[in-house]
């Protein structure tokens, strides 16, 4: 009886929010301030069989996924380098610094002069997730336990074997954790930058188009399929990432950083 | 293979552990380490694998040639075997990938699981070794010792947490599986002297 009144504890309150949405909808009456949900479904049901809204999201999603990809593959690289070697740290540290302290704005306006706006969520998707990978890998590498370290180097365990079965599972809940965080951030920001940058059959672009034509129901419909295609490329990014896990670690589940 | 260690001296801060310690071993015996706690018998064994930096003294490794007669090493260290003193087991892989981990192409699958299952029920082997028991965990490590190649075996205090009978079994796996090579064992308990067969060093 009570497993029966979990399972549908969090729909029904989601339904309750929706309803109240509708309301207030219905209240201020006015499709320019506030849409309600059938409004916002009807939009969205209204873009789906159009061929732009596939191009679109086609487009946005190759970008930021190429730019999360490889800020990914970078920070892990230059993480483990910068592990290794104290210095090359120490020369990246102001660079790390000034990408964290930039405001994504000042980035986009120098990506369109640098690269224009038809890879400018590539690059404004690599800048925002390059640090947070880069330091994630940092932090897990040093989580390595020394001696664990010392007993490989007594037993002469080879490189690889090493990195498999010490410094991997290491790094892996930090990964994790600075991977759930910097995918959502991808998306949030690689749509802002479109938003500004335009870059032709975009995201971003149909944000903008709503904006021009005061197109609440448009703008909360692409705003939907954002969060849905966000949240798929997580689940999808994150369960490759965690088969890399060993069914181990769950035994560690409460002493995982939460997020950093 | 012979060791001989002359005045050895290693301090931490101003805590002198060891003190002028002499010690001479040589292969085809087990020899055991006693002496109260403090006394400085992980360090002892964490300087002869050379963790830890001697502050004096002489340690002196020697191979024997064909003729059995020994040759200085020329500096090089013998490969070494340890059972720490703690596990340190890879706690998210099974017994089995511990093992393998350190035997790498030397043993199968199976031939480590054979070799464990010794050791440790079956049913332990395919789990992580986060879910084990405090004296399942050892008793890994000391396969995991014993399996690898080696020269020298160093065995901090091996025996905790093992009770009266599985520490017999271990006992006398440890003899079987470190014929001929050098031994060193770290206990607290005179009755392991007499069933390891070992010659006793005291700290």
């Amino acid at each position: 009886m009570k497993r029966y009144e979990t399972i549908w504890r969090r729909p029904l309150i989601i339904l309750f929010w929706i309803f109240i949405w509708q309301t207030a909808a219905w209240l201020i009456h006015n499709n320019i301030i506030l849409v309600g949900p059938a409004d916002a479904g009807l939009a969205l049901l209204r873009l789906i069989p159009s061929g732009d809204f596939w191009l679109s999201i086609g487009h946005s999603f190759v970008k930021i996924s190429l730019g999360f990809l490889l800020a990914f593959a970078c920070g892990l690289a230059l993480g483990g380098a910068a592990c290794r070697f104290p210095l090359l740290r120490e020369f990246l540290a102001p660079i790390l610094s000034l990408l964290k302290s930039i405001p994504v704005a000042s980035f986009v306006i120098l990506a369109l002069i640098w690269v224009g706006s038809r890879n400018l969520a590539v690059f404004i998707a690599f800048l925002v997730v390059f640090p947070m990978i880069y330091v994630n890998t940092i932090a897990g590498l040093e989580s390595t336990d020394p001696k664990l370290l010392e007993m490989a180097r007594i037993f002469r365990v080879p490189p690889l074997k090493q990195f498999r079965y010490i410094y991997l599972p290491a790094l892996l809940p930090y990964l994790l954790s600075g991977c759930k965080v910097a995918l959502g951030m991808s998306w949030k920001s690689g749509v802002a930058a479109e938003v500004i940058g335009i870059p032709d059959a975009s995201i971003g672009e149909q944000l903008y188009m709503s904006k021009i034509y005061l197109d609440t129901a448009n703008l909360f419909a692409w705003t939907f399929v954002i969060i849905v295609i966000s949240a798929l490329f997580e689940r999808v990014f994150l369960a490759l990432l965690g088969s890399l896990q060993r069914k181990g670690d769950a035994a560690h589940e409460a002493d995982r950083p939460q997020s950093v | 293979m012979k060791l001989t260690v002359r005045n050895l001296c290693k301090s931490f801060g101003d805590l002198q552990v060891l003190k002028g310690f002499d010690l001479e071993m040589e292969s085809g015996r087990a020899y055991c380490l006693m002496g109260p706690s403090g006394s400085g018998k992980t360090t002892l064994l964490r300087v002869l694998m050379g963790l830890e930096k001697a502050d004096g003294g002489s340690i002196v490794w020697e191979n024997s040639d064909s003729a059995g007669a020994f040759q200085y090493s020329g500096g090089a260290l013998p490969r070494f075997s340890a059972v720490f003193q703690e596990d340190r087991l890879c706690e998210a892989f099974t017994p089995v990938e511990n093992v393998m981990m350190v035997t790498g192409r030397l043993l199968s699958q199976a031939q480590v699981r054979a070799e464990l299952a010794r050791l440790l029920p079956a049913e332990s082997l395919s789990r992580p070794a986060a879910t084990l028991s405090g004296g399942m965990k050892r008793r890994a490590a000391i396969c995991r010792a014993l399996l690898a190649p080696y020269d020298v075996l160093l065995m901090d205090e091996p025996f905790t947490g093992l009770d009266g009978g599985t520490r017999q079994t271990v006992i006398s796996y440890i003899l079987e599986k470190s014929a001929g090579r050098m031994a060193l064992i770290s206990t607290h308990q005179e009755e392991d002297v007499a069933l390891l067969g070992a010659e006793l060093i005291r700290l």
